[in-house]
């Protein structure tokens, strides 16, 4: 019975030192003793997200199936004041693309781009022109780069995705052109572009 | 033809000395000299006629071609205002003053002026070429936060987006250096006309090319002692010997002068030959540069265009013509003033100004803008464009066809760079001149990495001294600035089905440390010569660790590496160990073109210095694209700049921050061994700089990339960078954020000291959670 006791009381003493133990932390908090956090200051949990658990000084010891702390989401482009000049400037381009003046609408969307560099839009654009120069590795050039400012528009992306389906077919690039095709649909199902050339391809 | 005439005179001597009787009867004298007579007659004839032919030959085809050899001229990229941008009223009044713009009061101004009104800057933009359509004047309305709108003048209508006029860098001369600015007649301020007229050439619109009054007024004052306000030459005699005859003073050239002068005014106008004349003529001097016609030393003297000059600044140029450098306003103001009132009197004189007018202008001080020698703001970037044009165009096309060349330089950056690293190398001086003996060396290049346009462009410390553009010539070791190509290399086997994966978090041992190779050993020590053990890969790069970055490569491999650099664009690279390091030679050209792909997701941009060549019509003649190439997957690109961040924020480069540059930005220092390079390289998501310090001769420099070569990044992208508009870098999809521990790499749980969140290309973020710093239930139990 003693060294059942004195088994006890070296169990509470234990408890009483784990409780006591590290503190948790808040994303991106730094730890009292360690250098300050080496990323993402700007990068803070969105105000919607529940903020991370903080410990209780009297709560019970973690159990082994502890998940990972909860991290903060990917920050996609915020729009910039320079957009809606460069979207006027997209459209006269369109319009220029439409008529069939390349040079012309090229020289717009470089204006649309010289505005607001990080507008995604204007890349797409200067895609199509070089895939209808048959320019076809500079028109994925620039569909890469609208791609990683649109990832978060699924109507955009489809369209940028449908592009690089075309410009990767026209490279007789058969299974990349439809995975892009695919793509394009799951962005946005209503695509039917996309939607007839997988049908060309042969697929359903 | 001299000669026969010469052997004809000879030969009619003889005839009539023949003649002459010796009995000397008065009739066949007078019979001899009539022959005689005739003879001349007919000599004068020949003599008339060969001249007519052999004047109005070149007169003619001269008046068919190019009157003028000028030069072609290259511009900077042309500001594009649009709304929501983020600019001060100010900026756009001194930009448009610097362009020579004339502040008026009227709310729809003239071409080349602009008014400050309550409602914001109106102005009315110049045409470039003569053929270009009308261009209507604008308003720029401002609030706080800069442009709130752009409205046309004339349509009522808002407008997204204007392009301002561009400004001259400079003129591409060929072996004549004579600059010229073409102005019609119908610009010309009929004051002008009438100064030039009353002082050169008052007889001008009565005269049919030579001015017999004249002449004899110019013969008997100088005959009598007397003063000329006037020469004997008109206006029309002087065109043709600036344009056809040399200055000697002979009897064949003032005849042959004559001639011309006739031919001339037979063949164009008076208006179309006092617009030749205005034009041709020699001003005076610009540095090595002459000023020739009225359009140019008007922007020279009082910065405005020809058509805004006053009745005293007409008479100020008209006065010039006689003596350019005796009457130059900055060498010898007096006689210029002196020689202005002259034009003045002569003008009341010629009835062109009242006596009232008169005695109005004689007493307006003489006002010229302060002398500006510099011909070429650019011209490291000049010689740059000028070696890519002789590429496509012949030398005397170039030189001699009026190309106008649009570039994409920007002149506002052009000026930062240039104060930056002029005051940065002073700095540098400062520190080691002494031990040296030698100025310190450097160059900036500033690119916009969408469209791989050059906005800034300094080759070097001093253009006057030496030529040698460092950005594109130089062949110097990149040392750590190539250390990102290494982590982005690791970071790409994410995607290369390979066993091993890297990712920001990957631990790795940074110690003492040789690796045998190839028979070699080769032991690389960290520049503080401590050793920092386990660390992330993110805080590698962030404190520039040599054996971690090292062991790294030799993990991730050389070939993989080397096969990267060429795809970026660094030639010379080859797979051995020290790359790793940046033991190789590049440019800093190519350390930009480089970054390019960093920062702008992957896809690599040439660098472009041309957007546009047109003619002198204004006919585009070549039109450069927007080169792009893709080369790393965006994910490592945009993590590879989240890990560049940190070398800001925290690492190496953190004095970005201590001096005051606060957008968000991504960076990398270089070193050398022994200190013989220092560099920067760092960029926000639209500008990005790479700065180079050394000596020429390689001798240290003996200080880090974070102490040369940063300082200027940040003086420079601080002014650069202000009328950008602030963004953050965004992400591209497939890039997810885990909270893991930074001493293992594994998610972090509660138990860890720290936790840090950490960007992983998707699929690679870690999946076990830390095992070091679990609970000690967990430890017990687990």
């Amino acid at each position: 019975m003693k060294y059942v006791l004195r088994l006890i009381s070296v169990f509470l003493i234990l408890f009483a030192i784990s409780a006591c133990g590290p503190k948790k932390l808040k994303p991106g908090e730094p730890a009292p003793t360690t250098p300050p956090p080496t990323t993402t200051p700007s990068q803070p949990p969105p105000p919607s997200q529940p903020p991370a658990e903080t410990p209780k000084p009297q709560q019970p010891p973690p159990t082994p199936a502890k998940p990972p702390l909860e991290v903060p989401q990917m920050k996609p482009r915020q729009p910039s004041k320079a957009d809606p000049a460069s979207a006027k400037l997209m459209d006269a381009g369109a319009k220029q693309l439409n008529a069939g003046n390349l040079d012309q609408a090229e020289e717009l969307f470089e204006q649309a781009l010289r505005v607001s560099p990080t507008n995604g839009k204007p890349y797409y654009y200067l895609g199509v022109i070089a895939s209808r120069q048959k320019d076809n590795e500079r028109a994925l050039g620039f569909l890469q780069q609208a791609e990683n400012y649109l990832h978060t528009d699924n109507f955009w992306m489809s369209q940028v995705l449908y592009q690089e389906g075309l410009t990767l077919k026209a490279m007789k690039r058969i299974p990349d052109a439809k995975k892009k095709f695919q793509d394009a649909l799951d962005r946005d199902p209503g695509n039917q572009y996309a939607s007839k050339e997988l049908k060309a391809l042969g697929i359903k | 033809m001299w000669e026969a005439a010469v052997n004809f005179v000879r030969m009619m001597i003889r005839r009539v000395k023949h003649l002459v009787p010796r009995s000397n009867g008065s009739r066949r004298w007078l019979k001899a000299l009539f022959f005689l007579f005739v003879c001349v007659t007919i000599i004068a004839l020949i003599f008339t006629l060969h001249l007519y032919f052999s004047c109005r030959k070149i007169v003619d085809a001269h008046l068919k071609t190019d009157r003028w050899s000028l030069p072609s001229t290259i511009y900077a990229d042309a500001p594009m205002l649009y709304e929501g941008m983020p600019l001060k009223q100010a900026w756009l009044v001194e930009y448009l003053q610097r362009l020579n713009y004339q502040k008026t009061d009227e709310a729809s101004p003239d071409t080349a002026q602009y008014a400050v009104l309550k409602n914001g800057i109106a102005f009315h933009k110049r045409a470039l070429f003569k053929t270009q359509s009308a261009i209507p004047p604008v308003l720029v309305q401002f609030d706080n936060d800069g442009i709130s709108k752009i409205i046309n003048i004339t349509g009522k209508d808002e407008l997204a987006a204007f392009e301002l006029e561009p400004a001259v860098i400079s003129s591409l001369f060929g072996s004549e250096w004579e600059k010229r600015t073409i102005i019609q007649f119908n610009e010309l301020p009929k004051h002008l006309t009438q100064a030039v007229v009353a002082i050169e050439d008052r007889r001008f619109y009565q005269h049919g090319g030579i001015d017999f009054k004249a002449i004899i007024r110019a013969v008997v004052n100088d005959v009598m002692g007397r003063k000329q306000l006037q020469g004997g030459s008109t206006i029309t005699q002087q065109l043709v010997k600036n344009f056809y005859l040399t200055p000697a003073r002979t009897i064949s050239r003032k005849l042959s002068e004559a001639m011309m002068a006739w031919i001339m005014e037979r063949r164009q106008t008076k208006d179309e030959i006092l617009e030749m004349y205005l034009n041709e003529i020699y001003l005076g001097q610009r540095g090595a540069m002459s000023i020739n016609g009225v359009g140019e030393a008007s922007l020279l003297l009082f910065r405005k265009d020809v058509q805004h000059i006053t009745v005293p600044e007409s008479a100020l140029l008209a006065g010039l013509i006689q003596a350019p450098n005796y009457y130059n306003p900055y060498k010898n103001p007096a006689q210029a003033r002196s020689r202005r009132d002259t034009v003045l009197l002569a003008m009341k004189n010629t009835g062109s100004l009242t006596e009232e007018e008169y005695e109005k202008y004689v007493k307006v001080p003489m006002v010229v803008h302060p002398f500006d020698a510099r011909i070429n703001l650019a011209p490291y970037f000049g010689d740059v464009v000028k070696s890519q044009l002789l590429d496509k165009y012949k030398e005397e096309t170039i030189y001699t066809q009026n190309l106008h060349i649009f570039t994409t330089l920007d002149l506002d950056m052009q000026r930062y760079a240039e104060e930056s690293l002029s005051k940065g190398l002073d700095e540098i001086d400062k520190l080691r001149f002494k031990r040296t003996k030698q100025n310190a060396q450097g160059c900036l290049i500033a690119i916009e990495p969408q469209t791989g346009y050059i906005r800034a462009f300094i080759g070097g410390r001093s253009y006057s001294k030496s030529q040698f553009d460092r950005i594109s010539s130089a062949s110097r070791q990149p040392g750590s600035v190539f250390k990102p190509v290494v982590y982005a290399t690791a970071l790409e086997q994410a995607f290369a089905q390979k066993s091993r994966i890297f990712t920001p978090a990957t631990i790795v041992v940074d110690e003492p440390w040789t690796l045998h190779y190839s028979n070699q050993t080769w032991e690389p020590k960290n520049y503080d010569g401590q050793y920092h053990g386990s660390t992330t890969l993110r805080n590698a790069l962030a404190q520039s660790m040599n054996v971690a970055t090292a062991k790294l490569a030799m993990d991730v491999g050389l070939k993989e590496i080397a096969g990267l650099g060429k795809k970026l664009g660094f030639e010379s690279v080859k797979a051995y160990p020290s790359i790793a390091l940046g033991a190789f030679e590049v440019s800093p050209w190519q350390v930009a073109t480089a970054f390019t792909v960093f920062a702008n997701g992957g896809v690599k941009t040439e660098l472009r210095t041309v957007k546009k060549v047109a003619g002198a019509d204004g006919k585009t003649l070549e039109r450069s694209q927007i080169e792009v190439e893709r080369v790393l997957h965006p994910q490592t690109a945009y993590i590879l700049t989240d890990m560049m961040e940190t070398v800001i924020s925290s690492g190496t480069g953190a004095p970005v921050r201590r001096w005051g540059f606060t957008r968000p930005a991504a960076g990398k220092t270089g070193t050398t061994d022994e200190y013989r390079d220092a560099w920067f390289v760092g960029y926000t998501p639209n500008l990005l700089c790479v700065v180079w310090t050394g000596y020429d001769d390689n001798t240290p420099i003996k200080m880090t990339g974070a102490q040369a070569a940063l300082p200027i990044w940040v003086q420079f992208m601080k002014k650069a960078t202000q009328n950008l508009p602030a963004e953050d870098f965004s992400s591209p999809q497939g890039v997810v954020v885990a909270m893991i521990d930074p001493e293992t790499g594994q998610l972090a749980t509660g138990d860890c000291p720290s936790a840090v969140a950490e960007k992983f290309i998707s699929g690679t973020e870690p999946t076990q959670t830390c095992q070091q710093h679990s609970s000690h239930w967990w430890k017990i139990f687990g």
